[in-house]
């Protein structure tokens, strides 16, 4: 992947992330979610897994944030304003996971560093994903549970937000 | 554009890095020209059919008889507008979000195939990031819709939500049923599947020859359905009447763009227009046979004069059915917002799950039309 589209979309989900949690607003920081999200997209992109970025697009960008915006935007203009004080201590106890994946993460850039310099040309993904998916010994059961978990979910909802009789 | 670079590369001795950038400016730019003058001539031809529909002239004053140049003066008049915003807006979002719904519209157009050698960006994905990247002009509209600070353009603007939200399910459930049949997401090659010959060799030496599955919407009943439903959902996703309620003039002002004026409320327009030339476009390619022009005969041509020949076959098609937009405009009333859910949930996403399941069978038992018969 070329630097400048790595450092462009990564810098994208890091400016996006950070204004998500420093955002006064509850509508910025949605809003924020959205550049976060596309970031990762665009990451997932460079990275080869160009399947990943267009489900990321399509169910996080598409669907998810544009929920989260419409629940947000009923609720009155400066009703969900924060104040930054009021983050202080969820902030203190975040410290632990952040440096636990930083150390993570430094520790994946050393491997980074000894990785052979020529890396093999990224391949279509999305054939080999599908196969995957639908091969018994691979990853046939758990797709089928999953997709039971979100038919079980669609009648829930469906049920939750039914019509009721006038008693 | 990935034919570009070798080209600069061997003719004029370029460097691979700046033969990239520069093919992926010049790619950029001609998107950008090509959507200003879609929306220029997409805007006369709706004022003039609607003039037909309504039995007026329409207009007739500005460039020649048939007011050609209408919509050019229009364009000079929104640039010398004074950009307005609203005192009590939120003034940040106001003024990105015209270019926030752009850019969906913008990003779907690099993946269009418009011949097989002119393409901004070839992409394996193709079909796939077109449906995924429309929902980026959702979150402009969202945006404008709330920072305006105007309740008529919040009701818009959550209109569109809604109404994307539902119908983008039916539509990509529509795409799959060719998908399924080509077994491919890359629009050239969706496209290829429509003129392959019966003997599997796409390139073949004669420029005639008789293509063996001919255009997808008429390959099997049931991708005509899909084509059918395709084509519904995608009225619904550009805002097109009888879908067109996050704007309502009668009830909602203008909708979501209530409070802009001059070249934001423009980038809104060219937003709108160009959504529908890409849902024709991807229409055109994957039902109606993209550049070929007959159903089962196909051309094999190649060069400067073929690739602008498929051009002015791909560029009518999408014409024409922008043109049944805009007659189904003038034709339809608007619908009730429960109606248009009642539209997408009831109706069209029970009908294009069981075209995929039909669709499905079909290829199982390899029949087209009717089991047993052919």
């Amino acid at each position: 992947m070329d630097s400048f589209s790595f450092w462009f979309f990564g810098g994208c989900a890091l400016v996006g992330a950070t204004l998500v949690a420093l955002m006064p607003r509850l509508v910025h920081s949605a809003f924020s979610l959205v550049l976060a999200l596309i970031g990762v997209a665009g990451l997932y992109w460079g990275l080869g897994a160009d399947f990943l970025g267009g489900v990321q697009l399509l169910v996080y960008v598409g669907g998810i944030t544009i929920l989260f915006i419409y629940g947000i935007m009923l609720t009155p203009r400066d009703a969900t304003r924060t104040k930054l004080t009021a983050l202080l201590f969820p902030g203190l106890i975040a410290v632990v996971p952040v440096a636990v994946m930083l150390h993570l993460a430094w520790q994946g850039l050393a491997v980074a560093f000894h990785a052979p310099a020529e890396l093999a040309e990224p391949q279509p993904t999305v054939d080999a994903i599908g196969r995957a998916f639908l091969t018994r010994d691979q990853y046939l059961i758990p797709f089928e549970l999953a997709s039971l978990v979100l038919l079980a979910a669609l009648v829930g909802a469906v049920f939750l937000a039914r019509r009721r009789k006038e008693s | 554009m990935d034919s570009l670079v070798p080209f600069l590369e061997g003719a004029w001795g370029w460097a691979t890095s700046s033969a990239f950038t520069f093919s992926m400016i010049l790619s950029v730019l001609g998107v950008v020209a090509f959507i200003s003058v879609w929306a220029m001539f997409a805007v006369w031809l709706e004022r003039k059919a609607s003039a037909d529909f309504q039995v007026r002239l329409g207009p007739n004053r500005v460039g020649g008889r048939f007011g050609l140049l209408q919509t050019l003066a229009d364009g000079l008049k929104l640039a010398f507008k004074e950009d307005l915003i609203p005192r009590d807006s939120d003034k940040f979002l106001f003024a990105v979000a015209p270019a926030v719904a752009f850019c969906g519209a913008f990003a779907a157009f690099a993946a269009l195939p418009f011949t097989p050698a002119i393409t901004a960006l070839d992409i394996n994905l193709g079909v796939f990031f077109i449906v995924a990247v429309t929902a980026i002009g959702v979150i402009g509209v969202l945006m404008a819709g709330w920072s305006s600070n105007n309740k008529w353009s919040l009701y818009g603007a959550m209109r569109e939500a809604a109404q994307l939200i539902s119908y983008e399910i039916p539509s990509a459930l529509a795409l799959m049923v060719p998908v399924l049949v080509t077994g491919s997401l890359n629009l050239k090659e969706i496209v290829g599947f429509q003129c392959l010959p019966s003997d599997g060799v796409l390139d073949k030496e004669g420029l005639v020859y008789l293509s063996d599955h001919g255009w997808l919407a008429f390959y099997s009943p049931w991708t005509f359905v899909a084509f059918i439903v395709y084509y519904i959902a995608s009225l619904a996703e550009c805002k097109r009447a009888p879908f067109d309620l996050p704007e309502a003039e009668s009830e909602l002002v203008s909708g979501f763009h209530t409070e802009y004026s001059g070249m934001r409320f423009s980038f809104f327009f060219l937003e709108e227009y160009g959504m529908m030339f890409v849902v024709s476009a991807v229409a055109a390619l994957v039902f109606l046979g993209g550049w070929q022009p007959l159903p089962f005969i196909s051309l094999n041509m190649g060069g400067f004069l073929g690739n602008l020949f498929f051009l002015g076959v791909f560029l009518a098609k999408s014409v024409f059915l922008l043109w049944v937009q805009i007659w189904l405009r003038w034709t339809l009333p608007r619908m009730r917002v429960d109606q248009v859910m009642v539209m997408g949930y009831k109706y069209l996403i029970p009908i294009s799950l069981f075209a995929l399941l039909m669709m499905a069978v079909y290829e199982h038992w390899g029949v087209r039309y009717l089991p047993g018969l052919f």
